[in-house]
């Protein structure tokens, strides 16, 4: 069989029990929601947040699908390359199921109690033609930053390691002298960047430019992952 | 066939040159001992050959393949490392399955036989099994594997006397039974040196030798006795290992032993012996 697809199954194998421990939470505290709902505690409460919890758990999933995989694979002699394509598949796959889990659970909890996911809140759209695929592209570019990002911390040093962990800092500071120098400008620009790749500078908001963009960011993302990958050397953790 | 060619490999890390220039064959269907000390370059030469690393010159072929990144070369090769890559949550009967997966040649049931002599819980994780049973299980592993290309880094480290007799015993079962080509490197040279074939010695990044040990053992031989008669009788001769305590000396002498050289030594009242491959890797490395 194809390394790559062993290296997807052994990626989804190790993803499998996280995943079931997240849902499980999730349902629980849905539950706990929908009781207290039900029993008027917090009338006139909506319940939202559901899609939001599996977007920065799929970010931690790819955060995780680095290190531990890549020295195994490294074991059973597996190329940087079968690697890279076996995990952005299984992450894909997994962006696929979270998305499709959130979109179904989602509707069924709309018809329970008021529950709003990410997408109802931003640009006010309930139907699952619009929520799963604009849920399984945001997935996906996360679940592939997060494979990125750790890759990122294991081809650096110590510095670099630091630069990165403070590069949304980083980022805020440069912003901030940004606006500065430019008397409010720069800001604005990213502002507007932002809108139009979500969708927001339409008359009507459209998630549908928000998939292509994040689409397209994961490709790009995945590129970088894939450049960062290839002449990766061992690293001892001995 | 497993034809393993390294040409004009180098490997740098910064201003260091862990390898320089290494130009070496591996026949196929020997036990290959890659001999040398800490530094030289061993675990560099092995993690080159198995993609681990990248060269910074030259290129490493198997068959006329180059292996760098390539799966199919890749497979035939098993490298078991001193470093456990095993996940550690593992457990030991998990990473047989996940071995069989990309090994398809791998065979369990001799791996789960071999469990039971060397007294490995299967249901273990990886994370708790102590330094000995961490190399009893990555052993098992490499001889289980069925690879064309088996390597050894530091095989027995942390095992006890038993274990390390019943490793070597059965490492030459599994090759006898299903001859491949073995690279064991390892700095237990006396306890290694009756299993191999042909000796590879590494040297500050460079191959200083490669010989069957037999030839290599022929070629050279210890002379002892009184301190001025030795030095009288290596005079002119190619010598390394010196080795004094008080009146007494032991010199390795890296020559053939010639008939008169022989009568040379009776006439001295000089012992003649039999160089041991440890002594030699020790003359050859310290010289």
């Amino acid at each position: 069989m194809n390394k790559a697809f062993l290296v997807t199954r052994l990626q989804l194998q190790d993803a499998r029990k996280p995943i079931g421990i997240f849902y499980a939470l999730i349902i629980g505290l849905s539950l706990i929601a929908a009781f207290s709902i039900w029993h008027n505690v917090g009338e006139g409460a909506i319940i939202g947040g559901i899609d939001f919890a599996s977007a920065v758990f799929v970010l931690i999933l790819g955060l995780n699908s680095f290190s531990t995989a890549f020295r195994f694979t490294l074991a059973k002699n597996v190329s940087r390359m079968k690697f890279f394509v076996g995990t952005v598949q299984a992450l894909i796959i997994i962006a696929a199921v979270l998305a499709t889990v959130d979109t179904v659970y989602g509707t069924f909890l709309r018809t329970l109690i008021p529950y709003e996911c990410l997408q109802t809140q931003l640009y006010g759209t309930t139907s699952p033609l619009t929520v799963l695929p604009w849920t399984f592209a945001l997935y996906t570019a996360l679940a592939i930053s997060g494979f990125m990002i750790t890759m990122l911390y294991y081809r650096s040093n110590r510095l670099l390691q630091m630069l990165i962990s403070l590069s949304p800092l980083l980022f805020y500071l440069i912003l901030v002298i940004l606006n500065y120098l430019t008397d409010g400008a720069a800001p604005r620009a990213l502002k507007n960047l932002f809108s139009t790749a979500f969708g927001f500078s339409t008359s009507t908001p459209n998630p549908y430019i928000a998939v292509a963009s994040l689409l397209l960011g994961a490709v790009v993302v995945a590129a970088i992952s894939f450049l960062l990958i290839r002449r990766i050397a061992f690293r001892s953790q001995g | 066939m497993s034809t393993i060619v390294f040409h004009g490999v180098s490997k740098a890390y910064g201003s260091t040159r862990a390898l320089d220039n290494v130009n070496l064959t591996i026949e196929p269907g020997k036990i290959y001992g890659l001999l040398g000390r800490n530094g030289a370059g061993k675990t560099t030469l092995l993690n080159l050959l198995t993609n681990r690393l990248f060269p910074t010159d030259g290129e490493i072929r198997l068959d006329g393949q180059p292996v760098l990144e390539n799966d199919a070369v890749l497979g035939r090769m098993f490298y078991m490392m001193e470093e456990n890559l095993y996940p550690p949550r593992f457990t030991v009967k998990e990473t047989f399955n996940w071995s069989k997966i990309f090994y398809p040649g791998f065979d369990m049931p001799y791996a789960l036989e071999l469990t039971k002599k060397f007294g490995l819980n299967v249901n273990k994780r990886v994370k708790e099994l102590s330094t000995g049973y961490s190399s009893i299980f990555k052993a098992i592993i490499a001889l289980a594997s069925n690879a064309e290309v088996v390597i050894y880094d530091e095989p027995v480290l942390g095992l006890d006397a038993n274990h390390r007799e019943l490793f070597y015993r059965e490492l030459i079962a599994n090759y006898s039974t299903n001859p491949k080509t073995v690279i064991i490197s390892t700095h237990l040279i006396e306890e290694v040196a009756d299993v191999l074939e042909e000796a590879i010695i590494i040297k500050e990044g460079q191959i200083i030798l490669k010989q069957p040990v037999e030839d290599l053992l022929a070629r050279a031989y210890t002379v002892s006795g009184e301190a001025s008669k030795v030095d009288s009788f290596a005079e002119g001769k190619k010598c390394a290992g010196v080795q004094t305590m008080g009146k007494f000396k032991s010199v390795t002498v890296l020559e053939e032993l010639q008939n008169k050289d022989a009568s040379l030594a009776r006439e001295l009242s000089l012992d003649i012996g039999k160089v041991e491959l440890q002594k030699l890797f020790i003359s050859l490395t310290n010289a």
